[in-house]
């Protein structure tokens, strides 16, 4: 059986790092700029391929923050729970491998 | 469906800048967030099977943005490129506009050229037909600065369609894009010259598929598809003559003589010859198709899902084997088509 070893206030950082990051993320998938852009080109077949990229973007960097959000609070909940086994640890995030959908 | 002159007034470049400027804006926090979870996410303290298992599901976060950045800076690049190109066009059509309005011509929003001018009092006949010629050339001249705006505005369109990355518009990873030289070319080449070219793209991917030279068919522009094969000896490709002012034609063509290729495999995978005989097959096999996808072929074509039988929907049309085969090599060779090759093409048709 191998040995976890978690620094509390380390796992914390990085818990906040990458909600951080997932928030930061958030409304970055640039449907609005690519609706601007197709304005411009009235006619052009390129406008309705904006107009469906642009919403693609926006659910893909959804799917990317909610799963960031779903790492950063399991690195959170590791750090909390210290008593428990590695095993029990590494079978956790394994679980949650599969739930953590993300884009693409 | 091809862009009118009136549509392409309407450009502006300006906007295709801001556009950039906000891609470049999300593009760099987005590099920061990935960043972020890159460095920081898995802390050197955390030791452990848990570690290693969280490693991999970084990795797997890292991955993704990365793709989905690298896809936004080609777009990016692209709308700037595209500025550029509109920058041009928006001052081509001022001075053909200003041109157009000094020779008393009008333009219409379709392109059309029409003399505004009350012509004068002649003394000869001779004049008049001076006079009656040289407002032609102006005329034309008008109209060839026309073709040469709406050629512009084709290849800044094809800028940014083929920019967009795989995996989220349907139309361009099924169908493929035309680079913008090629779209830029064929918005200038005449009807005649882009049947020459199609002509002598269906004789040489004939020779090239070991499929005999099939009987042309252009259609009417009310015909409803793009395009069919229908087999034979020899088959018969028919191409909607409606389309002729779109690249995407290219991609047709390819498609359908892809059905013909389909048609000739089977046959040669069927055909039986004495063992010390050549297997007529080996010639497709070479080329990458396997006997398995003949049988699938053939299965296919025996219980064809075609739109305009009732019960058969577009999915059960677009979904089948020998439509998806078809519409990859479609795409490959609107994607690998270049001005180049149309130049060859158009010199070989002659």
């Amino acid at each position: 059986m191998s040995i976890l070893q978690v620094v509390p206030g380390d796992m914390t950082t990085a818990s906040n790092a990458v909600t951080e990051a997932a928030a930061d993320a958030r409304g970055r998938g640039s449907s609005a700029h690519l609706a601007t852009a197709g304005g411009a080109i009235t006619g052009a077949t390129s406008v309705g391929y904006l107009s469906e990229l642009g919403t693609g973007w926006d659910d893909e960097v959804v799917a990317w923050a909610d799963s960031a959000d779903s790492f950063g609070s399991q690195v959170a909940a590791t750090s909390a729970d210290t008593q428990g086994t590695d095993q029990a640890n590494g079978g956790f995030f394994g679980r949650i491998f599969g739930l953590i959908g993300g884009a693409g | 469906m091809t862009l009118t002159y009136g549509e392409v007034t309407s450009w502006r470049a300006t906007p295709l800048g801001q556009a950039g400027d906000g891609l470049k804006q999300d593009l760099k926090t987005l590099e920061e967030s990935r960043d972020k979870v890159e460095t920081q996410a898995i802390p050197a303290s955390w030791s452990g099977f848990a570690r290693f298992v969280a490693h991999g599901r970084r990795g797997v976060l890292v991955a993704q943005l990365t793709t989905h950045i690298d896809g936004k800076r080609r777009v990016q690049r692209a709308l700037y490129d595209a500025e550029t190109q509109v920058t041009t066009i928006e001052r081509l059509v001022t001075d053909v506009e200003t041109l157009a309005r000094t020779q008393e011509f009008t333009i219409a929003t379709d392109g059309s050229v029409t003399d505004a001018s009350t012509p004068p009092t002649f003394d000869s006949r001779w004049e008049a037909d001076e006079w009656r010629t040289s407002r032609q050339h102006q005329a034309q001249a008008i109209a060839d600065d026309i073709t040469t705006i709406l050629a512009k505005a084709a290849a800044a369109d094809a800028t940014i369609a083929d920019s967009i990355p795989t995996g989220h518009v349907t139309d361009v990873d099924e169908y493929g894009t035309a680079d913008p030289a090629v779209a830029e070319q064929w918005a200038q080449l005449s009807d005649a010259e882009r049947r020459a070219i199609i002509e002598e793209m269906i004789e040489e991917l004939a020779e090239e598929n070991g499929v005999e030279m099939p009987t042309i068919d252009w259609r009417d522009e009310s015909w409803g598809p793009n395009g069919q094969w229908s087999d034979g000896e020899p088959g018969t490709v028919s191409l909607n003559e409606g389309l002729l002012d779109d690249p995407r034609i290219l991609h047709t063509v390819g498609h359908e003589l892809r059905h013909g290729r389909q048609f000739e495999a089977i046959r040669d995978h069927d055909d039986w010859q004495w063992p010390w005989e050549d297997d007529p097959f080996d010639e497709h096999a070479d080329d990458g198709i396997t006997e398995q996808q003949v049988e699938e072929w053939d299965e296919n074509f025996d219980d064809y899902q075609s739109t305009s039988n009732p019960g058969t929907s577009y999915d059960d049309y677009f979904t089948q084997p020998v439509e998806e085969d078809a519409r990859d090599s479609g795409r490959e060779f609107l994607d690998g088509m270049t001005d180049d090759e149309l130049d060859r093409l158009l010199e070989e048709s002659r």
